[in-house]
């Protein structure tokens, strides 16, 4: 009946990192473009088989050595992300901290179903003591000190330390844990590498995690943003050229135990899930910063998410609470188009 | 090709304004029961023509559901029925009403595929995860080019 063209857009979904992956390709002869699909679904099964925390990987094979204390060789295409994290965490001032992995173990998300029921809360405070974390990392450019300050004023200098590809942790309580990150820097991954193929307009999206370039033929790129408190589409924005969003929720991972909800965004500074905020949506240029940054602004609350969020270079950010308010800078506000009657209640901010 | 007209070639409306609408016999009776029917036919056809060429596209028509990143089976969203399909754990059950899909039960643990609830709007999609399903609304023109959570 119809007599339109086909759309020159290619999808291809699979399953990787734990994640729904969702590749589209606007543009493009469809040989070219399932090749390139191919090329991406490559990278996310290798980023899955090097940085899975808990199953069998380079990542497990690394944290294995860190108790030891010794430096040990890393190979050398597992540093670039070891440094990102490093200067992430610095710039969210350790709200963003991927040295947690043994809290988040303890807490029983290194697993596909967490189920509870909370740690013993002497095992917690045993671990936020010790203090693991990525700050103050050097990475090929001196020696590490040879002992760990612990004054209270450089609580947060290096406890792990990276030189010409060998790494060392001088803090046995460290374990690296890539999942606030490990999706946002695949899905870079994926961009630069379709990008290289020479594709000029696509979306990559890991569960959610969003980076897009060029635009859907004539118009740019329509994204959803799904109600973190309840069904369906709370908003959408239009993205093009080279823009990420990614959002954070505590509704993504979680346990009930006796009644009471335990979800997987784990604050260091208290070993326990970070309260007050039900999800945080960062826009940026790179996934990986937008990643980390929804976590670092979560944990952070609305008291310090605005100077987290300048540290980090973020300039478009979402935040709702726990009574469903919408906090939002006034650059993104503009932006975003609610789809649900009535709007929330939403408190626009200056411009971070 | 002119555009003055001749003035004399207008219908003098004015002067007869109870001038019947059709020539006397010279059509043959319009409108005869045939046409009468070709033309409900063509209006019943309007409202359809409407959705299919300026209605709102963002309704999905059909749900993609992939079971380990592999496509399982493809539905229409206008037929009422629940759908079984097995995963990783387990049977994870879905149901189709009134356009729309949505999970009512998988053996997760944290069920988030079941609480994302009716899914219509094309682009839009829940998956459980733990058993490796998805499903995900596929129309003409998509709402949503990908979804953020």
């Amino acid at each position: 009946m119809s007599c339109s063209k086909p759309q020159p857009l290619y999808q291809e979904q699979l399953l990787a990192l734990g994640a729904l992956v969702d590749i589209s390709i606007w543009g493009v002869e469809p040989e070219p473009a399932q090749q390139a699909a191919d090329a991406v679904t490559e990278d996310f099964n290798r980023i899955h088989r090097t940085w899975h925390a808990w199953q069998e990987s380079d990542l497990t094979r690394i944290n294995a050595q860190l108790p030891g204390g010794a430096p040990f060789p890393v190979q050398a295409d597992l540093m670039p992300l070891i440094g990102r994290a490093q200067e992430l965490s610095r710039q969210s001032e350790g709200l963003f901290n991927p040295a947690i992995g043994k809290l988040i173990g303890l807490w029983g998300f290194h697993g596909d179903e967490p189920k509870g029921p909370p740690p013993d809360a002497a095992a917690v405070a045993a671990l936020v003591a010790q203090h693991p974390n990525m700050d103050d990392l050097r990475l090929g450019r001196s020696r590490c000190p040879a002992s760990r300050d612990t004054s209270r004023t450089l609580r947060y200098r290096s406890s792990l330390c990276v030189e010409n590809n060998l790494l060392q942790s001088r803090n046995p309580a460290v374990q690296l844990d890539f999942g606030a990150i490990g999706q946002g820097y695949a899905v870079d991954v994926a961009i630069e590498h379709l990008r290289q193929l020479g594709i000029e307009n696509a979306i990559v999206n890991a569960s959610g995690d969003i980076r897009v370039i060029g635009k859907h033929g004539a118009r740019p790129w329509r994204i959803g943003i799904r109600n973190p408190r309840g069904p369906g589409i709370l908003a959408s924005i239009e993205m093009q050229g080279d823009e990420s969003i990614v959002t954070s929720g505590t509704y993504e991972r979680f346990f009930e135990y006796d009644g009471q909800r335990y979800h997987h965004i784990i604050d260091p500074r208290s070993g326990y899930p970070a309260r007050g905020l039900v999800s945080v949506t960062v826009l940026h240029s790179d996934a990986v910063t937008a990643d980390a940054a929804s976590t670092a602004l979560l944990v952070a609350g609305l008291k310090d998410w605005r100077r987290i969020a300048s540290n980090m270079g973020v300039k478009q950010a979402m935040l709702i609470d726990e009574q469903g308010t919408v906090y939002m800078d006034a650059v993104l506000a503009r932006r975003m188009h609610f789809e649900i009657a009535p709007a929330p209640k939403v408190e626009i901010t200056d411009t971070l | 090709m002119s555009e003055t007209s001749n003035p004399s070639i207008v219908p003098p409306l004015a002067k007869s304004p109870l001038r019947p609408p059709f020539p006397k016999g010279g059509w043959g009776g319009f409108p005869t029961r045939a046409d009468i029917v070709i033309l409900l036919l063509a209006l019943a056809l309007v409202p359809y023509l409407y959705i299919h060429y300026w209605g709102n596209g963002a309704h999905g028509e059909q749900a993609r559901i992939l079971v380990g990143g592999k496509e399982f089976a493809r539905v229409p969203l206008y037929k009422a029925q629940r759908l079984e399909v097995p995963g990783a754990l387990g049977v994870s059950v879905l149901e189709i009403k009134d356009g729309k899909i949505r999970f009512i039960a998988s053996p997760c643990r944290g069920k988030q595929c079941v609480h994302s609830g009716w899914l219509g709007l094309s682009g839009e999609f829940a998956a459980c995860l733990p058993n490796r399903i998805s499903a995900q609304v596929v129309g003409r023109e998509p709402r949503f080019d990908a979804i953020n959570f």
